[in-house]
């Protein structure tokens, strides 16, 4: 099955949907009410509302951080501040405000809101507490407003919770048992924050939980990913996030959703993504690398942006430049189609390709000298989670 | 007896007659946790030479030698001569890899409580692989007068 690729819109958002609509990178946005104000939001075209997911971020309802008190529909916003135990009094007015607000948009689907999760609470209350006050209210207003809009179940799904066997499988039999929703947008947590996602047993388990949705007939969106959207396309998921660029910045993170530790986010340095090694690197090894194995291009691939950041007249290389991320956007999305066009055995057997090429690649940068120290302990991490997930397939 | 932390090493390998020569050259300039470039040297030295100039960086570690190769090697971006500093205590597992020292052409050191300095490999003077840092790091450093920490985020 064909997935899509949307953009996981954030700092610079415009970025993305130029080029989405200049380069083709791109079927859809993810629109972030922390990076964008409501008015903002409600300016935007028609058809780009159209194939537009719009994430309510209401993951702490305690918190409204940077744009988010542009919308009136946090529970932070409740009279007289935030108060948990007046949340079920003021939950449906939050939700029925939330559902309306991507209802009077247009937007290509309707996101049920979902709060974040991080402690392993009795999985039965959980799942009472969170009907309650999100799953309940919205689906009232989501039948009062007539509307055919497919319904997407939100969900942050932690490392706590998929190694958790039987926690996980409750969840998934109470997500695939709601009625009404066609698909969940589904948030990864991952265990590490810093570089590649290099758990195999987390990678699998997150794989085996999306094929799950996908066997229940769901759509399935993944939501703040880095270049493991590439694995993770194995799993049968129908929209996958490409977000802008520098690494992990786009990856979710719950303390960029709770203001008073927002300023801790350090900025990061000039990087480029290489198609061949599949993470970003810092300028300078960018320069060396390409000075040192200066013919091979699919280093770092071949497209207008390329060629500029390697101009040795290229000024001012900081984060804020378009450039490292419309270059990433194109290459990213080129492999994404590249196995989106694929199916199964086939899609896995390109992964696989993919993956060694990348390895040959570490290996050809380190025989001419350069040291990378553990950059590629990623590769087999994902290699034996697409390997662990191809054979439960029947694939090899 | 090895090092209790490397704010002790680096404190006893600054003492030492090794990082003492080095910095004994009319015009040497020495700083410390050099920020802002492309990772945080523990110690940096501009070293006049005649005409041209000869910079180090140093990166010391107890242990996790290829944490700090990794770390030294980024230093080359806008060093000449880039060295890990390591407890003599704990650097045979770095001596069984010297090789991968020399492909990177990074100095191994390791140094007692003692202020005995063991030098492993002593790396040959390399342009840095990153102009632009270079010169930065060169401006910078000499325009930081007395200050022992500069703080420079953005190169461009």
């Amino acid at each position: 099955m064909k997935f899509k690729i949307f953009h996981q819109l954030g700092h610079n958002d415009v970025w993305s949907i130029q080029s989405i609509n200049q380069e083709n990178t791109g079927d859809g946005i993810i629109i972030s009410p922390k990076n964008r104000k409501a008015k903002n939001v409600e300016g935007l075209g028609a058809s780009i509302k159209a194939k537009a997911i719009f994430d309510p971020q209401m993951f702490f309802p305690r918190y409204i951080v940077k744009k988010m008190n542009t919308y009136d529909f946090y529970p932070s916003l409740m009279p007289g501040g935030y108060d948990t135990d007046r949340l079920n009094e003021y939950s449906p007015i939050f939700m029925e405000k939330c559902i309306e607000f991507q209802v009077r948009n247009n937007f290509g689907f309707l996101v049920i809101p979902t709060r974040f999760y991080d402690n392993l609470t009795n999985v039965d209350e959980l799942i009472e507490y969170h009907n309650k006050n999100f799953v309940d209210p919205s689906l009232t207003t989501i039948n009062n407003t007539k509307t055919d809009k497919e319904i997407l179940f939100q969900w942050v799904l932690t490392s706590n919770i998929l190694t958790n066997k039987d926690y996980s499988e409750t969840l998934l039999t109470w997500i695939t048992g709601i009625q009404k929703i066609g698909g969940v947008y589904l948030i990864i947590d991952p265990p590490s924050r810093y570089g590649q996602i290099d758990d195999p047993k987390f990678l699998y388990l997150l794989m085996v939980f999306v094929n799950e949705l996908f066997k229940n007939d769901l759509k399935v969106v993944l939501g703040y990913l880095n270049s493991e959207s590439l694995l993770l396309s194995l799993a049968n998921p129908s929209i996958v996030s490409i977000g802008s660029a520098y690494q992990n910045i786009r990856r979710f993170d719950p303390k960029n959703f709770m203001s008073d530790l927002e300023q801790d986010v350090k900025t990061p340095t000039f990087k480029m993504y290489s198609p061949k090694l599949l993470d970003w690197f810092d300028f300078p090894y960018m320069e060396l690398i390409k000075e040192r194995i200066p013919d091979d291009i699919t280093y770092w691939g071949e497209n207008r942006y390329s060629k500029i950041m390697f101009d040795p007249n290229y000024q001012g290389r900081s984060i804020h430049k378009v450039e490292p991320h419309k270059h990433y956007f194109i290459e990213i999305s080129k492999q994404l189609r590249d196995l989106s066009a694929l199916d199964g055995e086939r899609r896995y057997n390109r992964l696989n390709d993919i993956i060694e090429s990348a390895k040959s690649g570490y290996e050809q940068v380190r025989g001419v000298n350069i040291e990378l120290g553990n950059r590629d302990a990623f590769l087999p991490a994902w290699q034996t989670a697409a390997k662990s997930f191809a054979s439960e397939q029947g694939w090899i | 007896m090895p090092f209790t932390n490397e704010k002790e090493l680096v404190e006893i390998f600054k003492n030492s007659q090794y990082f003492e020569n080095l910095v004994e050259i009319d015009g040497s300039i020495s700083r410390e946790e050099v920020k802002g470039f492309f990772g945080v040297p523990d110690l940096v030295i501009i070293q006049p030479t005649g005409e041209k100039q000869i910079s180090y960086a140093f990166e010391a570690k107890l242990s996790n030698w290829k944490r700090a190769l990794f770390q030294a090697f980024r230093y080359k971006a806008f060093v000449n001569k880039s060295f890990v500093v390591m407890d003599h205590d704990l650097v045979k597992p770095a001596l069984s890899q010297t090789d991968r020292f020399c492909r990177a052409n990074i100095g191994l050191i390791s140094i007692d409580l003692s202020g005995e300095v063991h030098c492993h490999y002593n790396p040959y003077y390399e342009p840095p692989y990153s102009p632009q840092l270079e010169s930065k790091f060169n401006e910078k450093i000499r325009d930081s007068g007395e200050q022992h920490t500069i703080d420079l985020f953005q190169f461009s």
